[in-house]
């Protein structure tokens, strides 16, 4: 069975305005398997975003390559789409339609046969609880029914394989720990799933391997129990400062 | 990439669904037009009629002044007299003032009539504006009658009073003076009626809906472009720069539609809007036609029969996917929507210039104006609304439309690539290396300002000297921005130019080729004959206008064949060759190379033989891998042609065993170019390439 997520020697190098050339993502390479959560751990500006955009086909690698269930991020960028769900802190909903519409809209649009969108919706409506306020514009929902509409979006169309940009930014605890919940359902669903996020309990709680990613990047990556055997710290926290620490100390040039 | 109309359907209804529920859309697009330009029509046209009522019914005071007053109020009692018994409106009264010109300064009296003796000096107190006639009735030139009485309207341009009540006076005077003209010649013995001399008449041929056509035609574009563009400009700015702004368009380039299928959505949504506007716009205008709002617009609805209406709305499609491109393109280069809205209303001032082309004098389709979008169809709609269906070049424009619409939307597309969308970094990985890549990406908008360029300085230039012209244009334009280009994008000039020694037997083949090509290129120009005839009188105008007598044979060969030879070949073969070599293939270059050397000669008659000659230009430096070849051949083949005008050898009507005997030396020639042949380096391969195995 060949692996959901594979990347390899990927790099991305940014040119900005007011800083010149930035390399954002350097020879990241990373497996992800089915039913497994794979964690980006890493400080805001760390490359993760980057990463999982180039995952997303949204952007195009500068060096490397990347495939999604076996499709080429740059040779088949639709069929990579069609395989994987994407939800981040930026993306949004779109505030003049209703949550059904969403989940319509999304269902179609990912390749959804047209016959099976209107069960495939009033199942995620009914998974996820969102029956109450279906009809509801997107605009006139609370932050936690929007996270709802959100999660469901992401997977209106069943995909293998998930991708969650730093999901729980700017959600209160609650819904952090729902969110977190439904992640771990699709886990156990059989989907292969990459968290990136820059919070330590969530990663420690959630990801079956974790990298730790540092200045583009990746300085570890194993298991919990692996990443405490090999740096001798228990807690990710110092696991990370330590990882962090050492790359910093490594290639002193880096910016 | 292939488009599935299911998935642009969902994207195009969600799209809309979107867009009627957006309240600033709905009142901006649809309400205010709805109930805002019926109200702006009513309240000017009333506005107007009210003004003129005003201005012709009020009474206009003025003052006489001068030398001979009494035979002023004589005269003017005459005209009060006469506009009494004919019942017209006109009322003016004397005011009786100290000083009739510090009176009219004052506003005090709407004109002063002064009276003078003919033939003597007379104080000019306040001096004339410019552009003021002189004393009423008196023909241009004509020198006043000594001793005779000259009556003088004083009057303000800048008060409207003042200058409906002096111009109504001066129909009123030159009326009776005609009158008083008429009766002294009858008293002294003149048997008839001056009016009875002669009658003069017009007589209107064209057909009252071609006339009324003509009027709609000239304005029409113009308004349609104005209708589209309000409808469309909210829309498209929340279209791309609202999404982004709003996070939305990053959740949708994840999903599983392509870029081009979500643009086609939101182009076609732009466009629905924009012509529901154009609907309900054009609705308001036919109510008001209906009810009379319009003076003279009655006659206009014959002119719209349902074939007309059919083949116009064919003829605007173009023009409105053309605006809704570029208002797409400026919503996917705007970072939000407010910067979107920035730039609508520079783009919609400078996109109505060309929807005004119906209004240049002489403007028609067979001129250079039919390669220009959007002005071309404006000009064909004209026609169309005329009844002249020149079919040829009206397919001509709705192509080249067609095609500049595709284009625009094309490059729409490619910022829904760029990583500007979604990303802190302004510029991506090609704009900061800049160089070749960034030169091919940018090629068009350096060829589109040296036309640009060419067309505004030749419209300077077109009185001077042939050498000046051939100057400006040559070194100055297409020499200058050469150099400009190569040291922009600092790129190497041997390689730019393709500064390379060809094997020696290739000079042998141009030698041959010369010839041929100059015959096989007045081949191509008789077949075009056949379908846009060149007009007789322009062929000879641009032969006097580049053979002038004046000018020495061998400045004539230098300017006309040695320096095109260098620098149209830098410009075209060079620069703009290298530019596009890595995009198209090799055979597709040739014939873009082409046709760009052909439009660049401006005048539509000389578009097919200059096209080939490109082409033939272009095939052999790919061949060869050198523009030497083809500057050798180029500079040649001006000269055959200025010997040829010299020689008075004829040019037309050669038999046609002449063009077949160009072709087969022709053929010889590129053989020996492709038997020698050392490809011009860094082209896209001949066929695509299968992975081994």
């Amino acid at each position: 069975m060949s692996i959901p997520i594979r990347v390899q020697q990927l790099s991305k190098t940014f040119f900005d305005e007011g800083r010149g050339e930035v390399h954002a993502v350097r020879e990241v390479s990373f497996e992800c398997a089915a039913g497994e959560i794979f964690g980006l751990l890493g400080a805001n500006g760390a490359g993760k975003t980057t990463t999982l955009r180039i995952l997303a086909t949204i952007l195009k690698p500068t060096s490397g390559t990347a495939s999604v269930m076996g499709h080429d991020v740059l040779e088949e960028p639709e069929a990579v789409r069609r395989q994987l769900g994407f939800s981040s802190s930026t993306t949004a909903l779109y505030p003049r339609l209703t949550a059904r519409e969403t989940l319509d809209f999304f269902a179609r649009i990912n390749g959804c046969p047209p016959h099976q969108v209107k069960a495939r919706v009033d199942y995620l409506i009914e998974r996820f609880g969102i029956g109450d306020y279906a009809s509801a514009r997107v605009d006139k929902l609370s932050q936690g029914m929007k996270q709802k509409v959100a999660l469901a979006r992401t997977v209106a169309h069943d995909p293998p394989v998930l991708i969650f940009d730093e999901p729980t930014v700017g959600l209160d605890v609650l819904n952090a720990v729902e969110m977190q919940k439904v992640i771990a359902e699709f886990r156990a669903e059989g989907k292969a799933i990459i968290f990136s996020t820059h919070i330590m309990s969530e990663a420690e709680k959630l990801c079956d391997r974790i990298a730790i990613v540092h200045r583009g990047r990746i300085h570890a990556c194993d298991t919990l129990a692996g990443l405490r055997a090999a740096t001798g710290e228990h807690y990710l926290e110092n696991i990370f400062i330590k990882s962090a620490t050492a790359a910093a100390a490594a290639s002193p040039g880096e910016p | 990439m292939n488009l599935d109309p299911r998935i642009i359907g969902v994207l195009l209804a969600t799209e809309l669904r979107m867009i009627f529920r957006d309240r600033r859309i709905l009142f901006t697009s649809i309400l205010l037009p709805i109930l805002l330009t019926p109200f702006l029509i009513l309240i000017s046209h009333r506005s107007i009629r009210h003004y003129e009522q005003t201005l012709k019914t009020s009474e206009h005071p003025y003052a006489v002044a001068g030398e001979r007053t009494n035979e002023v109020r004589a005269l003017l009692a005459q005209v009060h007299e006469r506009l009494k018994t004919n019942q017209q409106a006109f009322k003016f009264n004397e005011k009786t003032v100290t000083d009739a010109m510090t009176s009219l300064v004052k506003d005090e009296v709407h004109f002063v009539v002064r009276g003078f003796t003919g033939g003597q000096p007379r104080a000019t107190n306040p001096p004339a504006a410019k552009g003021v006639p002189g004393p009423v009735d008196k023909p241009e030139g004509e020198a006043e009658v000594a001793g005779a009485l000259v009556v003088e309207l004083v009057f303000r341009g800048d008060r409207d009073y003042s200058a409906f009540a002096a111009g109504s006076m001066a129909d009123a005077l030159g009326e009776s003076r005609r009158l008083l003209r008429s009766q002294a010649l009858v008293q002294h013995g003149f048997p008839v009626q001056v009016k009875q001399m002669a009658v003069v008449e017009n007589r209107e041929i064209a057909q009252p809906k071609a006339v009324a056509g003509l009027r709609l035609g000239m304005m029409l574009t113009m308004f349609l472009f104005i209708f589209i563009m309000m409808g469309g400009a909210m829309v498209a700015a929340d279209s791309i720069a609202g999404e982004k702004e709003r996070g939305t368009l990053e959740t949708l380039l994840t999903t599983a539609a392509s870029r081009l299928e979500i643009l086609t959505a939101k182009q076609l949504s732009i466009l629905v809007m924009a012509a529901l506007i154009t609907l309900i716009q054009v609705g308001n205008l036919l109510a008001f036609v209906a009810f009379k709002g319009f003076p003279g617009m009655g006659e206009m609805s014959g002119v719209l029969s349902p074939g007309i209406v059919v083949l116009l709305i064919f003829l605007c499609l173009p023009m409105a996917a053309l605006a809704c491109s570029a208002l797409l393109l400026v919503s996917g280069w705007a970072k939000s929507y407010k910067e979107a809205q920035m730039y609508l209303m520079p783009m919609m001032l400078l996109g109505i210039v060309p929807a005004l082309a119906p209004m240049l004098p002489g403007a028609s389709l067979r001129s250079v104006l039919v390669l220009v979008p959007m002005a071309n169809l404006a000009i064909g709609v004209r026609d169309v609304l005329t009844r002249q269906f020149d079919w040829p070049m009206l397919v001509l424009a709705w192509v080249i439309t067609v095609g500049a619409a595709a284009w625009v939307m094309r490059w729409s597309a490619r910022f829904l690539l760029t990583e500007r969308m979604i990303t802190a970094a302004d510029r991506d990985d090609v704009e900061a290396k800049g160089g070749l890549p960034l030169f091919q990406r940018q090629v068009w908008r350096w060829f589109a300002l040296i036309w640009a360029s060419l067309l505004i300085v030749s419209g300077f230039s077109e009185k001077c000297d042939l050498r000046v012209q051939l100057f400006i244009n040559l070194v100055l334009i297409f020499f200058g921005f050469c150099c400009l280009i190569l040291r922009y994008y600092h790129l190497p000039v041997r390689e730019a130019l393709a500064l390379r020694a060809p094997r020696p037997l290739v000079w042998l083949g141009v030698l041959i080729a010369v010839p041929a090509g100059f015959i096989c290129a007045l081949g191509a120009f008789q077949v075009a004959n056949l379908f846009l005839p060149a007009p007789q009188a322009m062929v000879e105008q641009l032969s006097q206008s580049v053979f002038p007598a004046h000018i020495p044979a061998w400045q004539i060969l230098l300017g006309i064949s040695v320096m095109p030879g260098i620098f149209e070949e830098i410009t075209f073969r060079g620069v703009l060759l290298h530019g596009l070599h890595r995009k198209l293939h090799p055979a597709v270059l040739v014939v873009v190379v082409g046709l760009v050397f052909g439009i660049f000669h401006v005048a539509l008659f000389r578009f097919v033989p200059t096209a080939a000659l490109g082409m033939m230009l272009a095939a052999v430096t790919l061949l060869t891998g050198s523009i030497f070849p083809a500057m050798l051949w180029h500079a040649l083949s001006n000269a055959l042609g200025v010997l040829a005008y010299k020689w008075q050898i004829p040019e037309n009507g050669l038999d046609p065993s002449i063009y077949l005997l160009g072709l087969g030396l022709l053929a010889a020639a590129f053989w020996i170019f492709w038997r020698q042949r050392t490809p011009y380096p860094g082209l896209r391969p001949w066929r695509r390439q299968c992975p081994p195995g």
